[in-house]
């Protein structure tokens, strides 16, 4: 087989099982209304396990470095869908425009900001990001108090923190 | 071996250049199209010295790239996590509150007081989403045209905005 035509089919496979993994991950959550992010998360793990099993073999034939990098490009798909779905349910930025094109005409940064989420403004926010690190374990909220973060989430913070500062992109979030 | 080297050098390449650069010229603007582009040069790179070091043998130098792309990729993603996460700078207030445990009202005041959402706003209406004017902001075409296909996306993601 030729050089090239061994490239195109790896490819088209590694194209193929993507395709299938996001299919069936958005075919679940339509089937379960996602209802619960848990079963989306490990879901997506079992699909994407798959999908690892079904190139590895399906590429039997192909060299092992080029199987192994089309393992690591069918993840980095994966990894794409998610940062999408994640952006798609969770941007802040992207909220504040569906916030003022949903008000119909202009609004005042005040008024966005009581506005914001369907009402719920910054407060909202701010409660629901932590409830997503309670529910990480990496941080304890009771709805009152935040703290004090957990070992993992003190590892978290210092790892996030430092590269925050060697980027000097500290004024952000 | 070949691909191992000029993967890591065209990886290495990338990160060097995006430190100088963004430790050069801060900003709150996360520039992914900046980040794009250095990406692009570590493709480059990783192509260049693949080619150097094996010839144009295209097996090993496509097995290169998607490591190449794969590594950029799992790095955007960090990077999209760690530049304007929100979660991140709320456990670094926790972590700096005294004790370490904040009360939500402290952290909520804290983020009101800063510059945060303005931020986000002048970041969009440079990139002409919105446009201010005598503080009110509104939508420009484009930025209709943008919510627009996010909806649509949305609906085929069947992914519900919660922000």
């Amino acid at each position: 087989m030729s050089p090239i035509v061994v490239v195109v089919l790896a490819k088209a496979w590694v194209l193929t099982m993507w395709e299938c993994t996001v299919v069936l991950h958005i075919g679940y959550l339509r089937w379960t209304r996602a209802s619960s992010a848990v079963g989306s998360a490990v879901v997506m793990a079992l699909l994407a396990a798959g999908g690892i099993a079904g190139l590895w073999i399906g590429l039997a034939w192909a060299p092992g470095s080029l199987r192994a990098s089309a393992v690591c490009l069918y993840l980095a798909g994966c990894l794409g869908y998610l940062e999408l779905r994640s952006l798609l349910s969770r941007g802040y930025s992207l909220r504040i425009l569906v916030d003022v094109f949903r008000g119909g005409g202009p609004v005042s940064c005040e008024e966005l900001e009581v506005l914001y989420g369907n009402g719920q403004g910054l407060s909202g926010l701010l409660r629901r990001r932590l409830s997503t690190l309670a529910r990480l374990r990496l941080v304890p909220f009771d709805g009152l108090h935040a703290g004090p973060l957990t070992p993992v989430g003190r590892a978290v913070e210092r790892v996030a923190s430092g590269m925050r500062r060697a980027l000097r992109t500290e004024l952000v979030g | 071996m070949a691909v191992a080297i000029s993967v890591s050098a065209g990886f290495a390449v990338f990160l060097a250049a995006h430190l100088a650069l963004w430790r050069r010229q801060p900003s709150n603007d996360p520039r992914m199209g900046r980040l794009a582009a250095l990406a692009l040069l570590g493709v480059a790179i990783t192509a260049a010295v693949h080619r150097a070091l094996a010839g144009a043998e295209v097996v090993g130098v496509c097995a290169a790239l998607w490591f190449e792309t794969a590594l950029l990729v799992g790095y955007f993603f960090v990077y999209a996590g760690l530049a304007r996460s929100v979660s991140v700078t709320l456990l670094d207030c926790v972590r700096r509150a005294p004790g370490g445990r904040a009360p939500f009202g402290t952290l909520l005041e804290g983020y009101q007081r800063s510059s945060r959402f303005t931020d986000r706003i002048s970041l969009m209406q440079r990139s002409g989403l919105v446009r201010v004017s005598g503080g009110a902001v509104s939508l420009t075409p484009r930025g209709a045209a943008f919510v627009r296909g996010i909806e649509t996306l949305q609906r085929l993601a069947y992914a519900t905005l919660q922000g």
